[in-house]
């Protein structure tokens, strides 16, 4: 990863011309569960963007890992990905990578939320998926948001289609919710859960502060109650990223 | 990739030492250096670790460093430890026409053949950066003994 990440980093930083605020959120050291949004469906570029800032700014010895769709890791790209430290989202390799003092990164709306329309793309939605919280409460590790506009502007998305994922049935075969409709490069109009070639859209990541949530919500937090704050607090912030956007794709 | 600025300062080498000799002094003159000390209340010297960023495109850049070299009034260097492989010296020679020759250089190395044109993307911005760190440490030792 070490000799890969500064190339990589160049080319990300050129297509995309990140605006990234606040990485000095994440501790330095220890376990910590960062919450992301998700956009831009399979080429998902907040994904790689904060993957090569985090180990950009806190060095490649910080242990880094992000969960991911077991289908997005069966991918092509998955070699690489697993490098970069991508690993299946499952609630046993999200343990065991906090048991080690990791940064995990999370983006609990999945193929749910990645795939929602463009037009909707200032909207957090996680789909109501709590699997997170009860994982950072049972580790008592600090939540730290972070918070991606601009992923849904790399092509135009329609409908998540989650209608044809049931009439098919994938979405118990292979677990997609979703058989997203979208208009991309290189094909135009796509049907499916598959790569695109990203439009070079300005992507804006704020990462806010840490939630200790013991501190905040006592010995024997609520769930239902800590996922309405995270949702308000990564909206509120979501919609200020979004009044500051002059134009999409051009940021 | 390595960089070399110098330039003169009106003051003596001794005067000249504590603003250069001390990361944390760097740091502060500067917005595109950040230095944070890894043992708070440790004094400069052979061994102090430091994390030291310096601003290159969106991110900070840089890691954990420590000072290997700390010969006063002369000489101060430090090396990465973690983080992207970077060393910075800074000299401090006696003027024979009175004075103080104070150079900054800066050396960072990516690995790979990929690495190498991402050294030469960001060295027009890392240049500028350590002309401008030495041009605020002479402004400030001078500001200091006018």
């Amino acid at each position: 990863m070490r000799e890969v990440l500064p190339a990589t980093w160049l080319f990300v930083t050129a297509w995309f011309r990140p605006d990234i605020q606040g990485l000095h959120h994440i501790p330095g050291e220890g376990p910590v569960l960062v919450v992301g949004n998700h956009t831009g469906g399979a080429s998902s570029p907040e994904v790689h963007i904060s993957q090569l800032a985090i180990s950009t700014y806190f060095g490649v010895e910080r242990a880094h890992y992000q969960l991911a769709h077991r289908m997005v890791l069966n991918s092509p790209v998955g070699a690489l990905l697993r490098r970069f430290g991508t690993v299946e989202a499952d609630p046993d390799n999200a343990a065991k990578a906090l048991d080690v003092g990791a940064i995990v990164t999370v983006f609990p709306g999945g193929d749910h939320e990645v795939y929602r329309p463009t037009w909707e793309s200032a909207q957090i939605d996680m789909g109501g998926r709590k699997g997170f919280l009860k994982l950072a409460v049972e580790k008592d590790v600090p939540i730290v948001p972070m918070v991606s506009l601009g992923g849904q502007e790399t092509a135009l998305f329609l409908s998540r289609g989650e209608g044809l994922a049931r009439f098919f049935g994938i979405d118990k075969s292979l677990r997609l919710k979703s058989l997203p409709i979208m208009i991309a490069l290189p094909f135009g109009v796509q049907v499916g859960p598959l790569p695109h070639f990203p439009l070079p859209s300005k992507v804006t990541i704020r990462i806010l502060e840490p939630i200790h949530l013991r501190e905040r919500y006592g010995e024997d937090p609520d769930i239902d109650e800590i996922y309405a704050d995270l949702l308000d607090s990564m909206q509120e912030t979501l919609t200020a990223l979004q009044r500051d956007r002059r134009l999409p794709v051009i940021g | 990739m390595r960089i070399e600025a110098r330039l003169p300062v009106a003051a003596t080498p001794d005067e000249v030492w504590p603003v250069v000799s001390d990361p944390c002094v760097i740091g502060a003159l500067s917005d595109t250096f950040l230095v944070e000390e890894l043992e708070p209340g440790s004094k400069p010297g052979i061994g102090t670790r430091y994390r030291a960023l310096l601003r290159v495109g969106p991110v900070p850049v840089g890691g954990n460093v420590e000072i290997i070299e700390f010969n006063e009034p002369r000489d101060m260097a430090w090396t990465t430890l973690t983080g992207v492989d970077h060393r910075l010296r800074i000299r401090v020679r006696e003027r024979t026409e009175g004075g103080t020759w104070l150079t900054v250089r800066f050396a960072y190395d990516s690995p790979g053949l990929l690495g190498v044109v991402a050294d030469l993307a960001s060295f027009p911005t890392v240049r500028s950066a350590i002309h401008g760190l030495l041009r605020q440490m002479v402004e400030r030792v001078e500001g200091d003994h006018a």
